[in-house]
């Protein structure tokens, strides 16, 4: 179960909304955030292009952006040079319980910091808009990046481009700074962070902070220990003797050449940290030598330390924790993905934005926190269900969303094509089809297979699917019974009724699946799957076959075979029919729906969660 | 020398909370008070900025320079006038008012009264009776006086719609129309409009109290019925934490609106407490004395122990004058003097007049001495001398807001183009684009300097953002080595002064973006004067307002100068008023000439009496 804890942020602002305009592969995308959300979505669905965004906006170090990171559509070779990138983020007061407040308080360090960028909307709520801008400059012939405050903020997603920029100095990068968002992205490595002066790690440690009598006292130690490393190295003590010819070489000293093993100032003893972990009844190792999980782990824990300080240093209100961490999962076992993910969501401070494929993750995601990308064609679009608003869930859709789906059957929310379908032969025989058509199995596809489970469950998967805008397929038997249920339930959601819907497959003549299957023309392959599914021995096998043989009305015992047996037959049945090459015309018929979805985009690559 | 700050001064730096009214004579200290409790307050915590309005731009950028050392000063505090604050204010927040970018100032008053006279052709009725006057003189002086009514009007806070007398109305309406038209507002505006905000949208001066948790109002006798509403509505009815600092024996612009009736007025509207400011360590004791004479109510406590110079002398005319004034300086530089330390150098020598017609003998003298010298003889905003700079201005104007039919219809005459301005944006089908708009110009102009502005144009690099002005300037000055000697001369001293004009802008607007509209504005309110230039200062009294110089020469003390031939009853105070501001700007020495005689603008000599002011002094002195 998700949890619905949520640690209130303490700074004092909020990162509400992020709209962005041709950035990369993104031509039109306007996403809420939340105090975290989870971005799923196929790969090359936007994901990554997104959080890329916010990074060229407001992100922590270098923000550069430039020509490539200009939408060209597919038809395009190049982008027009009219064509501009926007990148807008919302931010709005919060109180002490992180609720969203009209206006910042007058003792708010917010207020100092933006001055009068600060806006106020035609409510008279204050809000602070900055924009992003890379645009074509003629004069300078280059691409040029500009970062304001706006005026105001449309309401309107779709006038978003007419908002203007207000009459004040351009936002600079100490105003942006106590913001700044962390992009910690799929190949982060704390191994590397060590290594570098400008990540979290390599900034923190620079200023040790012990006081300059303490520095003086441990360099001489250094200093005390280096000579006698050297002293007490043979091979040390000859290089370093060798080296002295330096002297007469050039103008040097003589006894001014030393081998200092150690680093000599305290500043740089940064260089060579490391992190040694042992694990239970294991002997240490350092960082290098552990798993890829471990050191991705380590960069995230760093960025929590580095948060968690600057709060305790200067102060809650003064700085606003923003991470966007990608694949939170990456080469962590399923319990290790849990427990990290459910750190990030109800301990870390501020607001996180995390990228992920594994199931398990958006297992545990309220669905409300998800923001789901799909993209068709050029566009990408971002969707997210929300509690209120015309055509809102109810709770109890909510809840059963949150309980029957996300958390049981994570993986369908990144699934290309959705194909419901109800009853256990069904559940059991159509991936063997779909993997007798594809020649491939539907997960490596994108395609959910998912059974509903009774008639009524239809309509929460349904108004997910729909929600999300994963296109949606349903397999159905045609008994009058089951038709009629199923009309109500796509009249509910507005949709189609049964028989003129496009994306719903129907059995003929009032079929069941069971009774569907056994037809002339393959009731002998199903005469030998039954008679090999009943045998126990080879002599068993005989005696099953003649009494099969015997059959007069061999459709009809079948069709008594299935029924009574359904998970038994369900399991094979579609194997070897799909072996003999008779797949049914009515489930091939909805693979030829599903298979222009399939073959307009690449697969999606496997990730370590599915 | 930093002297220690009195006790009175420290009271006042030391106030916290609550209003505060700092009644403040010559010399008391006043500035130094003003910015050591900004630096003190803003040093108390970080979280809170505070507003500091000063009567003009250049105290302004004396404050800040004096507050350099206090860390993120820009950020921290608002320093400005009154006018550049509604600026701030309009530009970002005036959508519910009608301003919904960067306003185009019309500051000039000719500009106005051009404005006004447009507006009121379209009206049959108001032509009819422009008309009745008999000589274009008349009709000018009709309009000018019209013109002055509405800003009565604007600066008593009256919109339009609520001026009873019907010509009156429709005369406002009118020329405001036409403002808006071009995109523009006046200087009038800007606190009207403001004022007009704040009542309308509680939020929005919410807003700037959350913002700035302290008020300081510097030179507060100079407060005007709109400036003091504004304050007011800024304030709303809580917020109390308001320092105004002023002096009613230096209220000098009462002609134009002001009144020091308003210190009070906020006494009982904050029910804020007084203090006074009762030293003063600016002058010497005969200045002193020379000041007490002209204002008897004028007591100090603390002085400082050197005795100084007041000296009057009665010349016969200008060119004597001329000689004196010159001769003096000579000597001072020469010889220094005892009561100032150290040598003299020019720039702690003034030249004061009351208006700006009684320089003119002494300027050639300094000129022929080769003194370093400024004059700052108005408070408007410069004005190019040079008709080629005159008209890359225009053109920088009109690219910025081709709706500006105003500059438009002035560059049209100087560039002899045979249309009207209406003719040239509508037939042309010109979209609102300057640049096509200045391309046609130029092709149908029969003027001799169309195609170097154009060049220069195209060199500004112009975007609705940015633009690069010095660009444009290099390219005047390059083509100016053609140019006749005297015409050469007026074209570089212009470009110098546009120079200037934008490095102190660059420098106020770091970041930000540099449009021509942004730069305009910054002009017109005068924040982009570079402050204390090198080099004696000859300046009109109301021009040397809140500073101060070792050496101070007040020149042409005459009757019908000073005081002023046209002042009569409570005016005459005023005059009186100018009289104590002149001699308390000097430090130690100040020299005071009188003229026999004077020459009349129609150039004949005329017998002059000397100032009665001078009588009053020369009694103490």
């Amino acid at each position: 179960m998700p949890s619905l804890f949520i640690p209130p942020i303490e700074s004092g602002v909020f990162v509400e909304e992020i709209r962005v305009r041709n950035f990369r592969c993104l031509k039109t995308i306007d996403v809420k955030l939340d105090d975290h959300v989870v971005l799923i979505g196929e790969n090359n669905s936007g994901k990554s292009s997104f959080i890329h965004a916010i990074f060229a906006a407001i992100g922590a170090g270098q923000r550069l952006a430039g020509r490539e990171d200009i939408f060209i559509a597919s038809t395009e070779t190049e982008a027009p040079k009219s064509r501009e990138v926007l990148i807008d983020i919302l931010i709005r007061p919060i109180d002490g319980d992180g609720k969203v407040i009209d206006k910042f308080p007058g003792a708010s360090p917010w207020l100092v910091l933006w001055g009068n960028g600060v806006m106020q909307d035609d409510d008279g709520k204050d809000i602070v808009a900055i924009r992003t801008q890379l645009k074509w400059n003629d004069v300078r012939a280059e691409y040029v990046t500009e970062r304001k405050f706006l005026k105001d903020w449309d309401l309107d997603p779709a006038k978003a481009h007419l908002s203007k920029f207000a009459d004040v100095p351009a936002v600079t990068s100490a105003q942006l700074e106590p913001l700044a968002l962390y992009l910690l992205d799929a190949q982060r490595d704390i191994v590397d962070d060590i290594r570098s002066r400008s990540s979290v790690w390599g900034r923190m440690v620079s200023d040790h902070g012990l006081p300059a009598a303490d520095v003086k006292q441990l360099e001489k130690d250094l200093s005390d220990i280096n000579s006698k490393i050297v002293a007490g190295s043979k091979v040390l003590s000859h290089i370093e003797g060798h080296l002295g010819r330096y002297h007469r070489l050039l103008s040097c000293e003589p006894g001014g050449v030393k081998i200092t093993p150690l680093a000599r100032h305290l500043r740089d003893l940064g260089k060579g940290m490391d992190i040694v972990l042992s694990t239970k009844r294991a002997s240490s190792f350092p960082l290098n030598k552990q798993s890829f999980g471990t050191r991705s782990l380590g960069t995230v824990l760093t960025f929590w330390s580095h948060m968690t300080w600057r709060q305790q240093q200067y102060g809650k209100d003064t700085v606003h924790p923003l991470l966007a961490l990608e694949e939170p999962e990456a080469h962590l076992h399923p319990q290790a993905q849990r427990a990290l993910f459910r750190q990030i969501m109800n301990e870390m401070p501020g607001q996180r934005i995390v990228s992920s494929h594994s199931p398990y993750i958006a297992g545990m995601t309220h669905i409300t926190k998800i923001r789901h990308f799909l993209k068709s064609g050029d566009e990408t679009t971002v969707s997210q269900i929300s509690q209120g608003g015309p055509d809102a869930l109810t709770d109890d859709d909510l809840r059963k969303i949150d309980r029957q789906i996300i958390a049981s059957r994570g993986e369908i929310l990144f699934a290309r094509a959705l194909i419901f379908f109800e009853g256990e032969t069904e559940e059991q025989a159509l991936p063997d089809f779909a993997e007798g058509y594809w020649k491939e199995h539907p997960n490596d596809l994108g395609i959910a297979l998912i059974g509903v489970g009774g008639y009524a469950g239809y309509s929460v998967f349904l108004k997910l699917a729909k929600r999300f805008r994963i296109p949606w397929f349903i397999f159905s038997d045609a008994e009058p019974d089951a038709v009629a249920k199923l009309d109500k339930t796509l009249k509910d959601i507005s949709e189609e009724e049964t028989s003129k819907n496009p994306q719903v497959v129907l059995l003929p003549n009032g079929l069941n699946f069971e009774k569907y299957l056994v037809t002339d023309e393959v009731k002998d392959i199903l005469k030998e799957l039954v008679i090999k599914t009943k045998s126990t021995s080879p002599e068993h096998e005989k005696k099953v076959k003649a009494e099969w043989d015997a059959k007069t009305d061999l459709k009809a015992d079948l069709i008594a075979e299935f029924e009574a047996n359904k998970t038994k037959y369900g399991a094979v049945v579609g194997k070897s029919l799909s072996a003999a090459n008779k797949i049914p015309g009515k489930i091939r018929d909805l693979f030829d729906k599903v298979k222009p979805l399939i073959e307009t985009t690449p697969a999606p690559t496997k990730t370590d969660g599915n | 020398m930093e002297i220690k700050l009195t006790a009175t001064q420290q009271q006042v730096v030391a106030h916290e909370e609550g209003a505060i009214l700092v009644l403040a004579g010559p010399g008391s200290g006043k500035t130094r008070v003003l910015t050591e409790r900004v630096r003190r307050l803003l040093a108390q915590g970080q979280q809170f900025k505070v507003l500091a309005l000063t009567f003009t731009n250049k105290a302004a950028n004396e404050m800040v320079e004096r507050l350099r050392d206090v860390p993120n000063i820009r950020q921290r505090a608002f320093v400005g006038t009154l006018h550049s604050f509604c600026m701030e204010v309009l530009s970002n927040r005036g959508k519910s008012v009608g301003i919904n970018s960067l306003p185009h100032i019309y500051e000039s008053f000719d500009d106005r009264k051009e404005i006004l006279f447009t507006s009121i052709r379209k009206d049959h009725r108001l032509l009819r009776i422009l008309m009745e006057e008999s000589d274009a003189k008349k009709r000018d002086q009709k309009l000018a006086s019209w013109l002055r009514k509405i800003s009565e009007l604007k600066n008593s806070l009256t919109l339009a719609e609520a001026v009873e007398n019907d010509l009156l109305r429709s005369m406002y309406e009118a020329y405001d129309g036409e403002l808006r038209a071009a995109g523009a507002i006046d200087y009038d505006d800007l606190l009207l409009l403001t004022y007009r905000l704040f009542q309308e949208k509680p939020s929005i001066a919410d807003f700037y109290r959350r913002q700035y948790k302290y008020i300081c109002v510097d030179e507060g006798q100079d407060l005007n019925e709109a400036q003091f509403q504004c304050l007011r509505a800024l304030c709303g009815t809580e917020y109390k934490n308001v320092m105004v600092v002023g002096d009613e024996k230096q209220a000098i612009y009462v002609f134009c609106g002001a009144d020091p009736k308003y210190l009070y007025a906020f006494r009982e509207v904050f029910g804020a407490k007084t203090v006074e400011l009762v030293d003063n360590f600016r002058s010497s004791k005969k200045i002193v004395a020379a000041a007490q004479s002209l204002d008897p109510e004028y007591s100090i406590e603390g002085q400082l122990p050197i005795v100084g110079v007041v000296k009057i002398v009665e010349c016969a005319n200008e060119d004597e004058e001329a000689q004196f004034v010159c001769a003096q300086i000579e000597k001072l530089l020469r010889e220094g003097h005892p009561d100032v330390e150290g040598p003299i150098s020019l720039s702690q020598i003034a030249i004061l007049g009351r208006n700006r017609y009684v320089f003119e003998k002494i300027e050639q003298g300094i000129k022929e001495h080769n003194w370093e010298y400024y004059k700052k003889v108005s408070v408007d905003a410069y004005v190019s001398a040079s008709d080629l700079v005159e008209q890359f201005e225009l053109a920088l104007r009109i690219l910025s807001n081709p709706l500006d039919r105003l500059h438009l219809g002035l560059l049209i005459r100087k560039w002899k183009v045979n249309s009207a301005p209406d003719q040239l944006i509508t037939t042309n089908e010109i979209e609102l684009n300057g640049m096509a708009l200045l391309n046609q110009m130029a092709t149908i102009s029969s003027s001799a300097t169309h195609d170097v502005v154009m060049e220069a144009i195209r060199a500004v690099n112009w975007t609705p953002d940015n633009f690069e002005f010095s660009k444009g300037l290099n390219h005047l000055e390059q083509y100016s080595t053609s140019l006749e000697d005297d015409q050469r001369i007026l074209v570089m001293q212009d470009i110098a002064e546009w120079r200037k004009h934008w490095e102190y802008y660059l420098r106020s607007q770091p970041g930000g973006s540099h449009s021509v509209t942004s730069f305009f504005a910054q002009v017109a309110l005068g924040t982009t004067q570079a402050p204390n230039p090198d080099g004696i200062a000859i300046m009109t009294i109301h021009s040397a307002k809140g500073m101060e110089f070792d050496i101070v020469f007040v020149v042409a003390m005459v009757e019908g100068v000073l005081p002023d031939y046209r002042a009569k009853g409570t005016a005459l105070d005023e005059e009186k008023r100018s009289a104590f501001v002149a001699v308390t700007r000097s430090k130690r020495l100040l020299y005071l000439t009188a003229l026999k005689s004077r020459i009349m603008p129609w150039g004949d000599p005329r017998v002059q009496d000397p100032s009665r002011y001078l009588a009053t002094i020369k009694a103490v002195v």
